[in-house]
């Protein structure tokens, strides 16, 4: 038997991704040994090729194999949102990665990590899903352990492999049962043989396993732990990208299965994801405020900001998933400022420490800029992107102020908590004196990087309906 | 450097060049957005400022905010008041039609007098932080970019719009006490923030419910459309607290108040009198705006009870204000009390009680910031603020002693100033609404006028301190600022009739929209 003829042209941006990665690999594996590596500027130029192609040559929607990838409005945005993400961590990374040994390894994980995610964003089958997510984590995992010699960084990709593998386990075991309950593992069957299905108590066991796991991709609580010290040990540009990309990648299953085979069990679901949200923003807001390390800081702020993207979540409805979406992509832009700032700053500080950002203001007034306008925007104060998302997502749950007025109270309540800690990052930068006064230059490419993400913080606040538009249509389209 | 430091500024005064040439080509003002772009546009140069031209600064800061103000009042001019009143100077603009936001704007006659009171203080302010040295260009930008957001809020008619706008307001604050401030600035910084944007976190489930609630479709934050719903009673009941909270936090309302002895007492002069003078009628404002108007029926149930607490508010503030050893907090417990005679007001929901609740709003907001500039001045010569330490100030500096005088005898509501015709307005309609509440709280007039004569009597006459034997009066630039403000408050108590018609306007339409009258 054969699988049936397959335009693989629907696969075109991954494979210039590829390309990129390829040509990267390569050229580090044969250049001269007193030559920098290359796989930098191949990755970028494939990511940036890749994007390009996105956007100016977008695949028609499009099934393959009776639907195990699908092209769809869905996998078209995620896609975007992934190469976006891409290029401006390679960008970032430029600089912090020239005069590292392990420059070509992390590139090619990088770029295999994206082209997972790629992947994932169209898997609609159980199996593909799995591998797409696989391929992404396995990748992330290598690049926790990149530093060498640095024992916190070990403990890091050990940790998160650990933690990695369990949730994989989980998906596995939690796909089992489904797959016994409905009878085949394409998610389009099961969304069919579901409402038959409904009253299975294993139809819901697989449910809560599979839930589990992406609750470890986007860290929500309880399945929170390994992020505060994986985001410290890793690499920084590292856990930027981890932090947008891999939590985008666990929305994407969510709604994929949520909203497709587990319909049938909203009800069940709510109740899990809005108890889930309420932990994972107590315990991101409260447990940020007595950081002093700002990767831990950040991470647990973006613990708080996966408990607002469940907030939104919650209902279900094409308004929750375009919220969810709208947010996603200002996160990109609002998250990878910052961490961008920090990469600058601890490459200069030589240390992540809070402390280091002591009269940023004076030192390098554009860093400090960009820093505070990114952690204004992940408080969610206008007229910055943050602000726009949140109040989307908040909207999105307010739409059923009989079920979900407790929720949103809760939310805008730990805003302000979370208002609190991002302020004591801005008073090291702007009201504390610098210890000392020599200036911080953040070089070329990453003044790039910052550059993109201003714009995208502004722009995305200033005038979101473009993107507004495109998430509703998104939403609207896929259900 | 240097070429990113022009471009900036060239780009800005083209693009303002090319604003008002448009509205001249096409003969259609956008008045409001005017007098908000001007300050924006202000901070926006002195942010790309060179470090060398630092000190033209406050001249910058000076030349963006004296036009500010004088367009105000021309607005307050042009407004007609015969016939409808109503909304006037609309302008309208699609933002993002997918959530139903808008940038419409439009004042009636109470969005009126507070653009006029805020033109005032901004401009009074930049002249009153003319000795700040320390990191002037950040202070400036920073003070011009709050100005901004004030007079946003007062004519936003989105509420999304108006959110916005409140936040830009809200949060340069932070920066502002915790730099340049004195005292504890860091806890007061924080502690006035987070107070602050847990109001605006009420308020944002407040205005998603009335989104939600209003049943039109497509749905919108436009709050002309909302005026036209009638909300159930059982949702107006439900969701008024969290809006009058939410907006009551920034008024001052006890017991949400105590950010603001602190935060005031903190902050560097022009932020203390921008902060008391007008920031705290954002949250009046908001009150009557959206909490009131929009949801009449949760108004007519809850605020007879929250009149219970401006009581508080106006006795306790004016106690603590007596006991105060400190000059600034003496001032800033002094505008707890007042901010709730607004209140109070607001609560009667009477017509008499609302104009002087508005009438209060301007001429405290006049008055305050007239005190806090006196305070800045004074603090700035003898470098305390311990009311025990001054003495005979009155002998060395007659001329910063008389404007004091002038604010006080406004403070304890001498008739022939603006403070008079507010309280006897509010207290008028409160005697209809409650007469007890109405006793009680004229009687914490008393505690007022015990302070203000305690703190002149203490400071500026008897014998002077020989610690201050040779210090100067006030300057040229000083004198400015206080004569400014005086001539408020002398001009609209002789003569109020111009700004009482004026607020009626807009209190008739009020009126109109939640009944009650009287």
């Amino acid at each position: 038997m054969g699988f049936p003829a397959v335009d693989l042209s629907v696969f075109r941006v991954e494979a210039i991704l590829l390309a990129g990665i390829g040509a990267g690999f390569l050229a580090d594996l044969i250049r001269p040994r007193n030559w920098r590596s290359p796989a930098g500027w191949l990755l970028l130029a494939g990511a940036v090729a890749a994007l390009v192609a996105a956007f100016a040559w977008p695949v028609p929607n499009a099934s393959l194999w009776d639907g195990v990838f699908v092209v769809d409005g869905l996998a078209r945005y995620f896609k975007i949102l992934f190469l976006s993400a891409l290029v401006i961590v390679t960008l970032a990374s430029l600089r912090d990665m020239r005069d590292q040994s392990w420059a070509g390894e992390y590139y090619l994980c990088l770029g295999s990590s994206t082209t997972g995610m790629l992947l994932l964003s169209g898997a609609n089958e159980l199996v593909s899903l799995f591998v797409a997510l696989e391929l992404t984590s396995l990748s992330l995992y290598v690049m926790a352990a990149l530093r060498r010699g640095e024992p916190k960084s070990q403990e890091a990709g050990l940790k998160y492999l650990l933690v990695g593998a369990f949730s994989t386990a989980l998906f596995l075991f939690g796909a089992s049962f489904v797959y016994a309950i409905g009878g085949s593992t394409a998610l389009r069957d099961l969304a069919v043989a579901g409402p038959l299905h409904a009253s299975e108590p294993l139809f819901l066991v697989g449910l809560v396993f599979m839930l589990a796991a992406v609750g470890f991709k986007v860290a929500a609580v309880p399945f929170h732990m390994w992020a505060p010290d994986v985001y410290e040990g890793g690499p920084t540009p590292m856990v930027a990208f981890a932090s947008v990309a891999s939590k985008a990648a666990g929305f994407v299953i969510m709604i994929r299965l949520l909203l497709g085979p587990f319909r049938v069990l909203q009800e069940d679901w709510t109740l899990l994801v809005s108890v889930m949200a309420a932990g994972t923003l107590l315990v991101g807001s409260f447990l940020a405020i007595p950081q002093t390390n700002i990767k831990r800081l950040l991470a647990y702020s973006s613990i708080a900001q996966a408990g607002y993207l469940l907030v939104g979540f919650v209902p279900g409805t094409p308004r929750g998933v375009s919220a969810v979406l709208l947010f996603l992509a200002i996160y990109v832009f609002t998250n990878l400022g910052a961490f961008i700032s920090v990469i600058v700053v601890s490459r200069s500080a030589g240390s992540d420490e809070i402390a280091a950002f002591a009269g940023l203001s004076r030192r390098s007034p554009l860093v400090a800029l960009v820093m505070m306008l990114s952690l204004l925007s992940l408080a969610g104060i206008p007229p910055l992107g943050g602000f726009v998302g949140k109040v989307y997502l908040f909207a999105a749950a307010m739409e059923f102020p009989s079920r979900f007025l407790w929720l949103v109270v809760l939310a805008v309540l730990l805003s302000i908590v979370s208002l609190y800690y991002y302020l004591l990052v801005i008073r090291r930068m702007y009201i504390e004196e610098p210890t000392t006064t020599a200036p911080i230059e953040p070089g070329f490419t990453a003044g790039l990087a910052l550059l993109l993400c201003v714009l995208g913080i502004l722009a995305l606040g200033l005038a979101p309906r473009y993107l507004l538009d495109l998430a509703m249509g998104v939403a609207q389209g896929w259900q | 450097m240097a070429a990113v430091s022009f471009t900036v500024i060239g780009l800005v005064l083209a693009a303002l060049a090319g604003f008002f040439g448009y509205q001249a080509a096409t003969a259609t003002p956008f008045w409001l957005t005017d007098v908000m772009v001007l300050p924006l546009a202000g901070g926006l140069i002195i942010m790309a400022l060179q470090d060398k031209y630092a000190r033209m600064t406050k001249w910058i800061a000076a030349a963006f905010s004296l036009p500010a103000m004088l367009m105000c009042i021309g607005l307050a001019l042009a407004f007609r008041i015969d016939g409808a009143g109503g909304y006037q100077f609309a302008e309208h603009a699609s933002w993002t039609p997918a959530l139903g936001i808008s940038y419409s704007l439009a004042v009636d006659g109470i969005g009126t007098a507070m653009f006029l009171l805020t033109g005032v203080i901004i401009f009074a302010g930049c002249l009153a932080s003319w000795s700040v040295e320390h990191r002037v260009r950040e202070f400036y930008a920073l003070l011009l970019l709050l100005t901004s957001g004030v007079f946003g809020v007062f004519a936003a008619r989105d509420l999304f719009l108006f959110f916005l706008f409140y936040e830009v307001a809200v949060l340069p604050m932070y920066l502002l006490i915790g730099i340049w401030g004195t005292g504890p600035k860091e806890y007061s910084a924080m502690k006035l923030t987070l107070y602050l944007l847990l109001g605006s976190a009420f308020m944002l489930v407040g205005f998603l419910a009335l989104y939600f609630a209003s049943g039109v479709t497509p749905l919108t934050f436009d709050m002309d459309t909302m005026l036209k719903t009638a909300y159930s009673p059982g949702f107006q009941k439900l969701f008024f607290p969290f809006l009058f909270l939410g907006f009551g936090i920034l008024a001052g309302f006890w017991p949400l108040h105590t950010w603001s002895p602190d935060g005031h007492a903190s902050a560097p002069t022009a932020v203390s009198m921008l902060h008391a003078g007008v920031l705290m009628k954002l949250g009046a404002f908001g009150i009557i705006r959206v909490a009131v108007e929009l949801l009449p029926i949760g108004a007519h149930a809850w605020l007879p009870y929250f009149a219970v607490f401006t009581i508080v508010n106006i006795t306790y503030g004016a106690l603590v204000a007596m006991s105060q050893t400190d000059l600034k907090y003496v001032i800033a417990y002094s505008s707890v009390s007042h901010m709730g005679i607004v209140v109070l007001g607001i609560c009667t929901l009477t017509d008499a009680g609302l104009n002087g609740a508005v009438f209060q709003m301007f001429s405290h907001g006049i008055m305050t910031g007239l005190f806090f500039a006196l305070v800045g001045f004074t603090y700035g010569r003898t470098h305390t603020r311990i009311i025990a330490d001054f003495g005979g100030l009155g002998k060395r500096m007659p001329v910063l002693a008389t404007f004091f005088t002038i604010g006080g005898l406004a403070s304890l509501g001498l008739p022939g100033l603006s403070g008079f015709v507010a309280e006897f307005m509010v207290f008028l309609g409160a005697w209809r609404f409650n007469p007890v509440l109405a006793v009680i709280a004229a009687a914490g007039i008393v505690f007022t006028a015990a302070y203000v004569l305690r703190v002149l009597q203490r400071c500026f006459w008897g014998p002077l301190n020989p610690h201050f034997a040779d210090i100067t009066d006030a300057n040229r630039v000083e004198i400015l600022c206080l004569t400014i403000l005086a001539a408020c408050l002398i001009l609209f108590g002789m003569y109020p009739r111009p700004l009482v018609s004026l607020i009626n306007s807009g209190v008739v339409g009020v009126l109109a929209r939640v009944g009650g009258g009287g």
